[in-house]
């Protein structure tokens, strides 16, 4: 259940490093308790965006608000609601695991030691290692480790999988899904693995060039964009299809496999009907969904 | 392309090069200071300051084709044996043979022996040129830093060695060509053996001054290797020190974040120290206090006074640019400018103590050495410690401004160095005697001043990501 509160408050926030512009008059509303997929291609601004969420960057042009304070302005307080994982994992690599956790773990009266315990047990995480010499996917673990490790009200995760293995990025999602479960955290990932990150968002950002071309609960992007297999019961399929707003269409004489936007089923039912056609109609996936919307913004 | 112009090549491809040629250029005025002496009419009789430009430039020789030797594929290159070698001797021909021409304008001269004079201080330079190349081929740290350098300048200042070498170049030219060029010729061969692709390859170069993640995790593990299960044991003593410390405070509270980043700044420090870099340090500092205590009539100690404070410049002062920590930028502030009064307190007593130190030397030492007005020692003056007051925040602003940026922390120690050494052989008056002591305080409240600005400007106004690398 979502509450209607924003937690995250983007007006108009526009940034530029020298000749690109990161972000370009983004307007957004993060809602308590939402579960946000951020996407979009390398150097589209995503990792500007989360950074402007806690402060880290400062807008050229309007405000981002977090927790209702400006996000430059954000105190201890308001920080220590917040666990970030950021892509590059890079942590204080002189500790060893254990000291950095028990060191991290001293700023926070919230810090769970049962998770703690459990989530070095699944990973495997030797405690006692340097963090200097872990593989980079081991370091991206310790990383996500302390960013749950408080229970945070809202999870920024940027491009958390990208270094784990396959088996380390199941466990990772098996947590995820353990950590969305509390209704009222707020969690938004960034990845470019979108397999795994659509088994757990319900909202989706997608960004190009610094600007958000969708910003839509996924349930209603998955409405929006249909798959469509259309199979000849007799003779060729026309030339031309008789349908509107067809997207990347795959077809022989008998058969086209076919994506359709704001499509009405009762509608395409008809239309095979009359072509003499069997039709099939499914969902696409998130990766698919992504393609289409990124490509055609490429294209306009 | 031919191998070795592919070497040579480097020579303006290599971004970093511009950067030692600004410091040979600005040491070439030590070969150029004949011919100035001689337009304004003052006597001279000391030609030998280019050797030392001969020296760093066969010490840049050596970092370059050590750069090319780091790399993977460096044992695959064809003439890996031969191509170092000729590119440093093709170098250093070139530079030796011009600052050679240094005697040109020596006075005494007669015309048969001028090219012979020129060569003999060619060769000379080479000799010291080839040195220079093999401290750093052969990774002789403590003999390119430590020791022998620093030997031969004392050498030269108290005991006017100089003089008596150059005087062989001059008079003795044929002998001096024929024995430099039997040291060249060994030089050579040492250069040409085939050990040094193999001890180079897939080495750091320019350790220090390279900050990317992958080379201080490099440098880390190294470190790692040398971890005694003392060390670790301290290190572990350590860490639960400051931990207890933090533990002390309410959470989110300013102490537990000031003990957390006295952790940052001083454990990293702690984790990573070996026994041989403790030993170089109490080394180095004895050494400055002995030396500079003998140069200078009392003006060269004083310049103990701005080491320290440079001394900082090597920190990490803005906390916790790793991970994200519950502070906000108004906290980081608050911490930031709490450890630059800490870290002043310290380095203030380290400086007191260098002071105390130096004026009981000062008593011990007074009329060592042959010659009294040379070798009489001089202890640090303490009503010069406003001097280490003032220069602080200056340097204190530099770390904070260019955190990762260790060639601009260079060129600021460079500068300031050179800028006192100016200041001292210029003005006869002190700072305090020129301006008052209400100047003086003026000028520290403006540093200090200067400082928060800057420590605010940064803490509020920039990206603090952008202090990531």
């Amino acid at each position: 259940m979502i509450n209607q509160d924003p937690i995250v408050q983007m007006r108009n926030v526009s940034k530029r490093f020298g000749k690109i512009q990161a972000l370009d008059k983004i307007n957004l509303d993060i809602k308590r308790g939402q579960i946000i997929g951020l996407l979009g291609a390398n150097g589209a601004g995503k990792s500007t965006l989360l950074r402007h969420i806690i402060g880290l960057y400062l807008t050229d042009h309007g405000q981002c608000i977090t927790f209702g304070t400006d996000a430059v302005k954000l105190s201890s307080k308001e920080l220590g609601r917040i666990g970030y994982v950021h892509q590059e994992g890079e942590l204080l690599e002189w500790l060893t695991v254990q000291q950095l956790i028990c060191y991290v773990s001293a700023y926070y009266k919230t810090w769970n030691h049962e998770i703690e315990e459990k989530y070095i047990k699944d990973f495997d995480i030797s405690i006692k290692d340097r963090v200097a010499s872990l593989s980079p996917g081991q370091r991206q673990e310790v990383a996500i480790l302390l960013a749950i490790g408080f229970e945070p009200e809202l999870l920024i995760l940027d491009e958390p999988a990208s270094a784990l293995d396959p088996v380390a990025r199941s466990q990772f999602l098996d947590l995820l899904l353990q950590i969305i479960q509390d209704e009222d955290r707020t969690v938004i990932i960034s990845s470019h693995i979108l397999s795994d990150v659509e088994k757990v968002i319900d909202h989706t950002l997608i960004m190009h060039r610094g600007q958000i071309l969708r910003d839509n609960s996924f349930d209603s992007l998955r409405e929006e964009f249909l798959k469509v297999t259309l199979t000849s019961l007799k003779g060729s399929l026309p030339a031309e299809l008789p349908f509107e707003y067809i997207i990347d269409c795959k077809r022989n004489d008998s058969r086209a496999i076919f994506s359709v936007q704001n499509p009405s089923q009762q509608e395409l039912e008809t239309k095979a009907y009359d072509l003499n056609c069997e039709i099939e109609i499914g969902t696409l996936s998130l990766e698919e969904i992504y393609k289409i919307v990124v490509s055609r913004e490429t294209r306009a | 392309m031919d191998i070795l112009i592919a070497n040579l090549k480097h020579l303006y491809q290599r971004r970093g090069a511009w950067f030692a040629y600004l410091c040979i250029l600005c040491m070439a005025l030590l070969a150029l200071l004949p011919f100035w002496l001689t337009k304004i009419g003052l006597k001279h009789d000391r030609y030998l300051g280019f050797l030392l430009v001969s020296f760093w430039a066969g010490v840049f020789s050596g970092v370059m084709q050590r750069d090319v030797l780091v790399k993977p594929f460096s044992f695959c290159l064809p003439g890996h044996r031969r191509i170092p070698k000729l590119f440093i001797f093709c170098v250093g021909g070139v530079i030796n043979l011009i600052l050679g021409c240094v005697f040109l304008y020596h006075n005494e001269l007669g015309s048969p022996y001028v090219l012979m004079t020129v060569l003999a201080g060619g060769f000379v330079g080479m000799v010291l040129y080839c040195y220079g190349a093999c401290c750093t081929l052969f990774e002789l740290w403590m003999l390119l830093g430590g020791i022998l350098p620093w030997l031969a300048l004392s050498a030269f200042i108290l005991f006017k060695w100089d003089k008596a070498l150059q005087n062989t170049i001059l008079f003795w030219p044929v002998p001096t060509i024929f024995v430099s060029f039997l040291i060249c010729f060994w030089f050579w061969k040492l250069f040409g053996r085939d050990t040094l692709a193999r001890r180079h390859c897939g080495k750091l170069v320019f350790d220090g001054l390279n900050t990317s993640l992958k080379t201080r995790k490099y440098l880390q593990i190294q470190s790692d290797r040398n971890l005694t299960v003392a060390k670790i044991n301290f290190f572990d003593r350590l860490h639960e020190f400051f931990i207890h410390r933090m533990n002390r405070y309410e959470f989110l509270s300013k102490g537990r974040c000031v003990w957390g980043n006295l952790y940052m700044v001083f454990g990293k420090g702690f984790a990573t120290w070996q026994i041989k870099h403790v030993l170089a340090s109490c080394a180095l500092i004895s050494f400055l206090v002995l030396y500079f205590g003998f140069v200078g009539n009392g003006d060269g100690i004083n310049l103990l006074f701005v080491i320290p404070a440079l001394g900082v410049l090597s920190l990490d002062l803005l906390p916790y640019q790793n991970v994200l920590f519950p502070l906000g930028r108004n906290e980081k502030y608050f911490i930031t400018f709490v450890l630059a009064v800490i870290i002043t307190f310290l380095a203030g007593v380290l400086t007191l103590a260098l002071t105390g130190i130096s004026n009981l030397l000062e008593i011990l030492l007074s009329e060592f050495g042959p010659d009294a007005d040379l070798l009489s020692y001089h202890g640090m003056d303490i009503g010069l410690f406003y001097i280490f007051l003032l220069v602080m925040p200056i340097a204190l602003s530099c770390a904070i401004v260019f955190p990762r940026n260790m060639i601009v922390k260079i060129i600021f120690v460079i500068v300031f160095m050179q800028g006192w050494m100016i200041y001292t052989g210029i003005c006869k008056q002190s700072l305090m005697e020129m301006i008052g002591p209400n100047g003086v305080l003026g000028l520290l409240a403006l540093c200090w001043i200067g400082f928060l600005i800057v420590l605010r400007y940064v803490c509020m106004k920039w990206s603090l990501v952008g202090h990531l690398p």
